[in-house]
Formats: structure tokens, C-alpha cells, sequence
């Protein structure tokens, strides 16, 4: 069943919310979320839209790479983000209108697609989709079987399904854009799943007239900020930080889990660098529950200068994925 | 957890080792140790240096603990990190190739200390502070990098300590210096808020220059001979985050604190007793001390190591511990017509009076002489 299995794909906790939100049993293992699932789909426990409601929250949201733009004046105050009949008729008339607030889809295509786009007055998403299916072997299956006097050992292999989501999204009132791949990295990949959104999205509004966030000077900001954030109120801590110079580069960081920025000894190397003779290269933040913002747990972001991207290392929901864009915007 | 009894350990370890410990664990914040890096540094063997540790963790001064690291960056990796990825989420170095290892670590869990961006000093009204200049060079080789100290000196005000209006022209002044440095600084790439070290009438003026202007904020913040009044508001200031903590420094024969409050308006002895909010503000006593003897060569160097550094980049400026040496907390101000209100104009008539007598004397002394040729 596909349902289930996009289901199951999700991280463990998510699961276990959906569950209980439903008021069903969870269980332990992933094996009783599955048996308990099934059960809740097929009581009729667990509708479709409840389904549909969890995946937008939770697919295709962390773990992931994220290319970052601000949003200029010039798009968001165009008057056709007032009246969502005006960017319907867009979509229709670029042939979109199938896609064009589809529920969510629980196909799992071979190649890379276009699955829906949605406009709610302030957002702007369009969702990609694209299947993969592997074999995860189940010794619980293995049996013997004699055939013709001979011996047989049959093996068990499950196979497994999981899809990849690309997004773009526009949030109109953050003034940010943000394409998500959950591609691994690789320059021709993700270029080509860039030009791909690009594409789509530039039959909607000038794509080009977005302004490319630049990671490299986030790299400096946020390092600084945890430098000057001596009381934790904005909860972001780099554990490296690596910041070139033209011919010479510095690199700092930690081997555990605490920031380098809590060892005094190395701060004070830090303190001495003057931000404005270097450029952000490379840099490892932990994102985490503080006074200044709205997250609940720790959360690694890294963050790639040379080409201006973010990579987020656990699956989340979305609102905390925004959270996370909107402190970079922010501080960085 | 406390220091290790370094003596007797030298006993039966590497002294090579008891040295380099000595100066890690006098390093504030938090400490990772490993019996390699202790090796590496040390040139002792790796099993020595990790008996030494194990020792020190079964007294209870380190906590041991059991990670995994990857052998290509060294990062420390979660069981899940290790177990879900096929390579190091840190360096992606394939985890096929060379398994990450276990690695035993030694803690000292501490909060991070916080770091003096820039300072200010402000002298006394009996002095142009040459203390300033000692502090200084004290702090400019104390720390591995720059920490920049803005020397604010106003001059020598006596008379003009006791008149409203002179008052009030040197807070206007400190309140335009301070913004001007803070923004200097924040030009420069430093923070814009100073730590402050202010003595004797520098401490009245700080006070009342951050009263005055509800927009001015300094960093953490040490008086000296203080003579602001013992029951002076610090607590509004801190809740306005124009401050972030106060240490107040009590000499315990500290004779110009004790007067001022007779000649000084609005200002009291807390240099000498300390103020009445003991929550909010830490103390410290310097026993047996006078007026301006935190700033002798011979003490200065000590109490910045033992009271004034710690302060400044200790996690908490707030905590107190009460030193047994400061008097009961129950100031409060003197009859009026004895407090620096007619009072002061009668010492000022009194000093002026004496300065006309002296000139008459020394105007009719060179009347004779003249007369005498």
C-alpha cells in the first residue's frame, strides 16, 4: 500500500505524532507503527485527509540541501499575489491547471515531477516527486523447501519505497524564496534540478528577479553572532567555521558537540580575526531551542559558501525548517 | 568540581604531566581531554597520561566518557551517525574504508566564560589617575589579543564635585564620551558596550550618568572607593539592561568614601560599606585597605587576577558570596542639614575663606615688604 509506505518512510517521531493524534496505539518498533497503521487506515481511523495534512507538515521538509533567495519588491508587491483568481488563471494559462491545488499525491514516479502547486494567498509552493524503491532483507520470511529430492533456501528481501521531494516556496510576508532538494549533492544534479524550478517557476513570475542569498557572508554573521551571544539568547552556535582569506584560509572547531566558541582558549584566537579580511567558506551551526526563536530541539545546519547553499541533517517539520530560514535571514 | 591536590599528585606521576594539567584546568569554561592529546603534548606515554585521568575522574574531577570519532576528522559521531550514514556526516569520508573508533574522553563540564570586549576607566576627583595607565598595560598583557581601554580623564574637579551645575556639565560629558567611543568601537569591529572601572568620584558619575540617560548601556562593571550612595538604584539600571552586573569593591578604611557624603550631593560611603542590595550586587573587600590603595602597583596586579578578571568573564556577574568583611547592609542618609545640602556651601564657604585669608596674608606680607626697601 503506498500510503504506507510514504508513511513509513518518515522519521520515526513524526510517525508516532500522527498516530497519536489519531488516538491510535503506537508500539516500539517501526514494525507496530506499520501493523498499527494499516489497522487505522482501514478502521477508517485514520482518514485521508488527516494523511494529506501530516504529509505537508513532514515530507520532504529536513534533510535536505536549500538554495536561499530573498524575495525583491519589485515581485512582492505585485498585485497579482492579491487576488489568487489572478494567479490561477497564470497557472492555468501555462498549463498547469491539473496540478494547480492538487491534494497531495501518493505517487511514486519514476522520473522527477511536478505534483502540485499551491498559492494560499501568502505562499507560493510547487512539488516535485520522484520514487525510489530498493530491497531490505527479512530473515523472518527466509524458508527451506525441498524441490525435485533437493534442498532449497529461499531468502527473504523487502522491497522498499521512499520519494524524493523537491520544493520551491515563496513566503510573500518573509520575503524569502527557497528551492529544497532532497537530491545528495552533486554540481551537474543540482544544477539541473535548479534550471527544473527555474523553468516552472518562471512561467508563474520573473524567477530571475530573485536575489540569491549569499552564504558565504551568513557565514561570518552567524559565527559572529554566537561570538557576541554571550547570554544564548539567539540559540545558534557554530562548531566549525572555516574563513578564507585570498591565499590562506583559518579553520575553527570543535570536536564534540559544544560549540568551538566555548572553549576560551580558541575564542579568544577568534576574537582576534577581523571578520571584514575574510569570507565565509564553510561552516557547521547547531540551531537550538533559545529565548530569541521559536525551536524546540537542536538542529545541525551547515552551511556551504562557495556554492551558496544550506544543508539541514535531520527531518523536520515544516514550520521548523521556516524557522530555521527566517533566523539566517535575520542574523545572517 | 574543584582543583586537583597537584602536590600529591606530583608524588607518584610525570611531572610533565602535573605542569600541563595545571595550566589546562586553570583555563576557565570547559575542558575535553584525551590520553592523546595529553601524550602528543606532553611526550609522556598514552597509557600513563590515561592513568592519570582515570584517577582524576574516579576523584571525581573529570567525567569519563565513551564516543565514537571518525579516524579521518576526528569529529565525535552519535550512535546514529554512526550506524544510519555509510560516511562521516562531518569530513564524508567513507566509513568502509576505515571504521570510526571509540574514544574516551575527559570532561570538566563548565559555562562559558565571557570575554572583556573593550573597557573604560574612570579616576577620582583628586587625582588625573595615573592608575589608569598602570591598568592598561596590566590588561594589554593579560589576554592573547587586543582588548582596547579608553582612558576618560575629566581633570582635577574638588571644587566643582560639590556644585550641582559642575556636576552635571562632567555627566553630560561622560555620557558623550561614552557614546562616542561605543560607536569608535563598533566601527572598528568590537562591541559597543565598554566593561567599566571607575573609582572614587568616576564611580559617582557613572551612576549618574547611566540614571541620566536611559539609552546609555555599559557592560559589567567595577567601582572602586566608591562614593555613590549605598542605597543607589542599581537594580532599575540592570533591569533596563543599562548594565549587566555590578562589583562593588570596599576598601575597609576607606576614609573619602566615608565623607563624601556630607560634602558630595547625592552620594554616600559604599566604598566603605558596600551597598544595600546585596542580591543584585557582588562585593568584595579589600581588608585594612584605604581610599585608592586598589590601584598600588604592588596589589593592583592581584586583585585583577583574583577578583576583578573573574568577575569580568565569569558566565554570572550576579551570584554574591558575602564576604564576612562587609558591614550590615542598613545605610541610610544623614539628617538633612548634614548631608551635602547647606553643609556643602559651608565647607565651600569655609575653604573659600581660608583661601581669601591665605591670599591677604600673602597680599599684605608683600605690602611690608615692599615698604621695608
Amino acid at each position: 500500500m503506498l500510503v504506507g509506505q510514504i508513511i513509513l518512510a518518515q522519521g520515526n517521531v513524526f510517525i508516532k505524532e500522527l498516530l497519536r493524534s489519531a488516538g491510535v496505539r503506537i508500539g516500539t518498533t517501526k514494525a507496530d507503527f506499520e501493523r498499527n497503521l494499516m489497522d487505522a487506515i482501514d478502521n477508517g481511523v485514520l482518514r485521508r485527509e488527516d494523511i494529506e495534512a501530516w504529509l505537508v507538515e513532514v515530507e520532504g521538509w529536513g534533510n535536505q540541501h536549500i538554495y536561499l533567495f530573498k524575495v525583491p519588491s519589485i515581485i512582492a508587491k505585485d498585485s497579482i499575489w492579491l487576488d489568487q483568481a489572478k494567479v490561477e488563471k497564470k497557472i492555468t494559462a501555462s498549463g498547469f491547471a491539473n496540478i494547480w491545488n492538487a491534494p497531495v499525491s501518493f505517487e511514486f514516479p519514476e522520473q522527477q515531477k511536478l505534483t502540485g502547486i499551491q498559492f494560499d494567498g501568502s505562499n507560493l509552493r510547487l512539488t516535485w516527486h520522484q520514487g525510489q524503491s530498493w530491497l531490505v532483507r527479512d530473515k523472518t520470511k527466509d524458508y527451506g523447501q525441498e524441490i525435485d529430492g533437493d534442498e532449497y533456501e529461499f531468502q527473504a528481501y523487502r522491497r522498499r519505497a521512499e520519494r524524493a521531494v523537491m520544493h520551491f516556496e515563496m513566503v510573500l510576508p518573509l520575503r524569502l524564496a527557497a528551492i529544497f532538494i532532497q537530491t545528495p549533492w552533486g554540481e551537474i544534479e543540482h544544477e539541473t534540478a535548479l534550471k527544473e524550478v527555474s523553468k516552472i517557476a518562471s512561467s508563474i513570475f520573473d524567477f530571475d528577479s530573485l536575489e540569491e542569498y549569499k552564504v558565504s557572508l551568513a557565514i561570518k554573521h552567524l559565527d559572529q553572532l554566537g561570538l557576541d551571544d554571550q547570554q544564548g539568547q539567539y540559540g545558534i552556535q557554530p562548531s566549525m567555521a572555516r574563513l578564507d582569506s585570498p591565499g590562506a584560509y583559518v579553520e575553527f572547531g570543535s570536536v564534540g558537540e559544544k560549540s568551538y566558541q566555548d572553549f576560551t582558549p580558541v575564542r579568544e584566537v577568534r576574537r582576534a580575526l577581523k571578520p571584514a579580511y575574510f569570507t565565509g567558506n564553510k561552516s557547521d551551526f547547531m540551531f537550538s531551542a533559545a529565548p530569541k526563536n521559536a525551536l524546540s530541539r537542536k538542529i545541525r545546519v551547515t552551511f556551504y559558501g562557495k556554492d551558496d547553499r544550506i544543508r539541514l541533517w535531520m527531518q523536520m517539520k515544516a514550520r521548523e525548517v521556516w524557522e530555521i530560514l527566517r533566523m539566517i535571514k535575520t542574523h545572517g | 568540581m574543584g582543583s586537583p591536590n597537584w602536590d600529591q599528585l606530583k608524588a607518584h606521576h610525570d611531572p610533565r604531566l602535573i605542569k600541563t594539567l595545571t595550566l589546562l584546568f586553570s583555563t576557565p569554561g570547559p575542558l575535553e581531554i584525551t590520553a592523546k592529546f595529553l601524550s602528543e603534548r606532553t611526550s609522556v606515554a598514552e597509557n600513563e597520561c590515561s592513568r592519570l585521568l582515570e584517577e582524576l575522574a574516579a576523584s571525581g574531577l573529570l567525567i569519563q566518557t565513551e564516543n565514537f570519532a571518525c579516524t579521518q576528522c576526528e569529529r565525535l559521531l552519535t550512535k546514529e551517525e554512526v550506524q544510519g550514514d555509510e560516511v562521516c556526516p562531518y569530513c564524508e569520508h567513507p566509513f568502509a574504508e576505515k571504521k570510526p573508533i571509540i574514544v574516551h574522553r575527559f570532561i570538566r563540564e563548565a559555562p562559558r566564560t565571557r570575554d572583556i570586549i573593550w573597557m573604560l576607566t574612570l579616576h577620582g576627583m583628586n587625582t588625573r589617575g595615573s592608575w589608569q595607565e598602570d591598568l592598561n598595560w596590566l590588561v594589554s598583557r593579560s589576554y592573547g589579543r587586543m582588548v582596547p581601554v579608553a582612558i576618560y580623564k575629566y581633570g582635577i574637579v574638588r571644587p566643582g564635585a560639590v556644585l550641582r551645575f559642575r556636576q552635571r556639565a562632567l555627566v553630560r560629558g561622560l555620557i558623550a564620551r561614552i557614546r562616542r567611543l561605543s560607536g569608535e568601537t563598533r566601527a572598528a569591529g568590537f562591541g559597543s558596550m565598554p566593561d567599566v572601572i571607575a573609582h572614587s568620584f568616576g564611580t559617582w558619575l557613572l551612576g549618574h550618568a547611566l540614571r541620566a540617560d536611559p539609552t546609555l548601556r555599559v557592560g559589567r562593571v567595577i567601582l572602586a572607593g566608591c562614593i555613590l550612595r549605598p542605597d543607589f538604584d542599581w537594580k532599575e539600571l540592570i533591569d533596563r539592561q543599562q548594565v549587566q552586573a555590578v562589583l562593588c569593591h570596599v576598601a575597609s578604611k576607606d576614609g573619602w568614601s566615608g565623607i563624601a557624603h556630607y560634602v558630595i550631593p547625592d552620594s554616600g560611603p559604599s566604598g566603605r560599606q558596600g551597598f544595600n542590595d546585596r542580591m543584585n550586587i557582588r562585593h568584595a573587600v579589600l581588608r585594612g585597605g584605604h581610599h585608592s590603595d586598589f590601584f598600588r602597583l604592588d596589589l593592583m596586579p592581584g586583585l585583577f587576577a583574583r577578583v576583578w578578571q573573574p568577575f569580568l568573564t565569569g558566565a554570572n556577574g550576579k551570584g554574591n558570596v558575602i564576604d564576612p568583611g562587609l558591614p550590615e547592609p542598613n545605610w541610610s542618609q544623614a539628617w538633612w542639614p548634614l548631608r551635602a545640602t547647606v553643609f556643602r556651601f559651608f565647607v565651600l564657604a569655609i575653604v573659600s575663606g581660608l583661601v581669601l585669608v591665605i591670599l591677604l596674608a600673602v597680599a599684605f606680607g608683600l605690602v611690608d615688604l615692599w615698604k621695608s626697601f
